[in-house]
């Protein structure tokens, strides 16, 4: 039985905004084992990126978490302050960011940002160590490591996005989060990266959290998969049962509004309405003034998150049954 | 309208953008953007131009309705009963033209102006082509509207841009598009910047109007599944030409050229039961500068043999019931 190793408990995250409290994040409870790979999908402003820098407390000033708790190995992150979050921070978790052309630093060589990270993440790092070590990560993440003397705008998308992965890969962190990793990039680069990063997942045994918008991307990456919708987790199961038994309205329209390439064309679902304001969220269930299946009892009630058998989670008062 | 003739017929149309001009220096190495493309659309018909990033899909959009000129090559369109050359109109002959052939851009954060009103956006072409009264075109500003989906009209009419969501935007820019009834449109990634749920229901509406008003389009789009659901044929673009052209169905279950092949395989599929099996393909797309005469595809191809570099670049050949592929070992 693999352990625990991150621990997520009603962690409730907001922006305070000249509007007033915008809640990103509202009571999303969650486990990551160790070695395992798992999915947060859903829209833009849905939350996914919020939970992914509540995590590494990577948040701008005007962010605060309410409550909850983020439990890595039993130490509760929540409370840490900048300097006792900063010795967790890559060693333990590390994160590929959205935006490869942001995340790398235009004028420093690609190299001495990867050594950087090492020297002060793992310090004292001799340098000649530090050297071998970039190459060694380059050889990992399918960089050529002649390469790693050069500046980012050498690199094409795809090389820089492969550099960000081996500077998140430095500290050998025991958890990864990647968020959007791969948006920018053309399918067939995409698809090479995707590929490399489950070999290397598997490879190192870390385990990851994937974050993207694009239902297919997560099928491939994901043991298993959390859909959120405006702050909230709705629903939390294996890969194979969110797509194929998936409970949650939400979860079943936006499978069926995903166009494939492959299988019979099947008419596209939609959806009617709009994501709602966070500033002023609906009553009760988030999604029912879009759901086919609103009672009076989702106008008023919020759902709570549980386990309908199996580890099959899900926040509805009316669970559909539906086999896709 | 007699069916069998083509609405647009493009005939070996080609842009090289400069690379190195000087004042008083021509250029000695240029952009081969889009280099010898060819291909018909029937009416009512739509095609899907699909290609990565620098595959010259968007610069192909772009010459199609003038908003650039070609280096050489034709683009006929039919109207009223006769062939006009598109690429030797000038003038108020553009304008004329514009009429009946219009353009959705991808992002409708900027595609629109956010100092103008719903009404100004939409009524514009109208205004520019001097069609109507002010009566007559709220009128059918409010029509548009209706149609596509923005209802009630007159809660839209007068908001700003800033004022709704990605998914309206779009609409405002479908139905600006399409007030002037234009007989081709020229869809540029119109939803790549659209979420999933909200997608699916501009991709329905796309469609749904194509029906209803005897639209054609030219759906460009890197997105394979969605070129899919809003093309009968499709067209696949590597470097500047077109690589492999048929039935959209066809083409997708029956690849023939190692490019859309290697592409196809690369798509991920919504569905964690399947497993693809991924064609190993080297390095990524590079710049069409002064290309070499030879298979533009030859550097990252599996199936590369002499014959690939011995040669230009195959030309299109038809491979049975309009599936056209551009290779010499397919």
């Amino acid at each position: 039985m693999p352990e625990t190793i991150l621990q997520v408990e009603n962690l409730t995250m907001h922006y305070i905004t000249r509007a007033g409290a915008v809640t990103a994040v509202d009571d999303v409870s969650f486990t990551l084992t160790e070695g395992e790979s798992l999915g947060l999908v859903g829209e833009s402003g849905c939350g996914k990126t919020s939970v992914a820098n509540s995590l590494m407390k990577l948040l701008p000033d005007n962010a605060r978490i309410k409550s909850g708790r983020i439990l890595f190995k039993g130490v509760d992150f929540v409370p840490l302050n900048e300097a006792q979050m900063r010795p967790y921070r890559w060693r333990n978790i590390a994160m590929v960011f959205q935006a490869a052309m942001n995340a790398l630093n235009p004028v420093y060589r690609v190299s001495d940002q990867i050594i950087e990270a090492l020297e002060t993440h793992l310090s004292p790092y001799p340098f000649d160590q530090a050297r071998q070590r970039v190459a060694e990560l380059f050889v990992m993440v399918g960089l050529d490591p002649r390469l790693m003397d050069q500046y980012p705008h050498e690199y094409s998308g795809g090389m820089r996005q492969r550099a960000v992965i081996a500077l998140a890969l430095a500290c050998n962190p025991d958890i990864i989060i990647a968020d959007e990793p791969t948006t920018a990039l053309d399918v067939i680069v995409q698809d090479t990266l995707l590929r490399q990063l489950q070999t290397l997942q598997a490879r190192i045994g870390m385990s990851m959290i994937y974050i993207s918008h694009d239902i297919a991307v997560i099928a491939e990456m994901s043991d298993r998969i959390g859909v959120m919708y405006a702050g909230k987790l709705v629903e939390l199961a294996s890969a194979e049962e969110i797509f194929h038994q998936p409970l949650h309205p939400y979860t079943i329209a936006l499978m069926s509004a995903f166009p494939s390439v492959t299988g019979p064309r099947r008419a596209l679902q939609t959806l009617p309405g709009e994501p709602p304001d966070l500033l002023d969220p609906p009553t009760g269930c988030r999604f029912h003034p879009r759901c086919l299946f609103a009672s009076d009892r989702c106008r008023e009630q919020t759902p709570r998150f549980q386990d309908y058998g199996g580890g099959h989670y899900v926040a509805c008062w009316h669970p559909q049954e539906k086999r896709v | 309208m007699t069916s069998t003739e083509p609405l647009v017929r493009v005939e070996s149309l080609r842009k090289l953008f400069p690379l190195n001009q000087g004042l008083l220096r021509p250029a000695t190495s240029f952009i081969h953007a889009v280099d010898g493309v060819s291909f018909a659309i029937a009416p009512g018909k739509s095609l899907a131009l699909v290609g990565e990033s620098g595959s010259g899909k968007t610069t192909t959009g772009k010459l199609l309705v003038r908003l650039l000129d070609p280096t050489s090559g034709q683009v006929f369109m039919r109207l009223k009963d006769t062939d006009v050359d598109v690429t030797a109109l000038k003038g108020s002959g553009v304008r004329e033209f514009r009429r009946h052939v219009q353009m959705i851009f991808q992002d409708p954060y900027e595609s629109l102006n956010p100092r103008r009103t719903v009404y100004d956006t939409v009524a514009e072409p109208l205004h520019v082509q001097g069609i109507g009264n002010v009566l007559h075109r709220q009128e059918r500003v409010a029509e548009l509207l209706a149609l596509v989906g923005l209802t009630p009209p007159s809660t839209f009419m007068f908001r700003f841009p800033h004022e709704l969501s990605g998914g309206q935007r779009q609409r405002v820019a479908i139905a600006r598009t399409l007030v002037i009834n234009p007989a081709l449109v020229i869809a540029d990634e119109p939803t790549s910047m659209l979420d999933v749920s909200i997608r699916a229901s501009v991709m329905q509406l796309m469609q749904r109007l194509a029906e209803h008003l005897h639209v054609t389009y030219l759906y460009i789009t890197h997105d394979l599944a969605v070129a899919r659901y809003m093309s009968d044929r499709l067209a696949v673009m590597y470097l500047g030409k077109i690589v492999e052209m048929g039935d959209t169905e066809e083409v997708l279950h029956h690849p023939q050229h190692p490019y859309t092949q290697a592409l196809l395989s690369a798509v991920p599929v919504p569905d964690p039961r399947w497993k693809r099996t991924p064609i190993e393909i080297k390095g990524g797309v590079s710049k069409p500068v002064n290309p070499l005469p030879r298979c533009r595809f030859y550097e990252r191809c599996p199936l590369a043999a002499q014959i690939c570099t011995d040669n230009d670049h195959p030309s299109l050949e038809d491979k049975g019931a309009g599936h056209y592929v551009a290779c010499y070992r397919a």
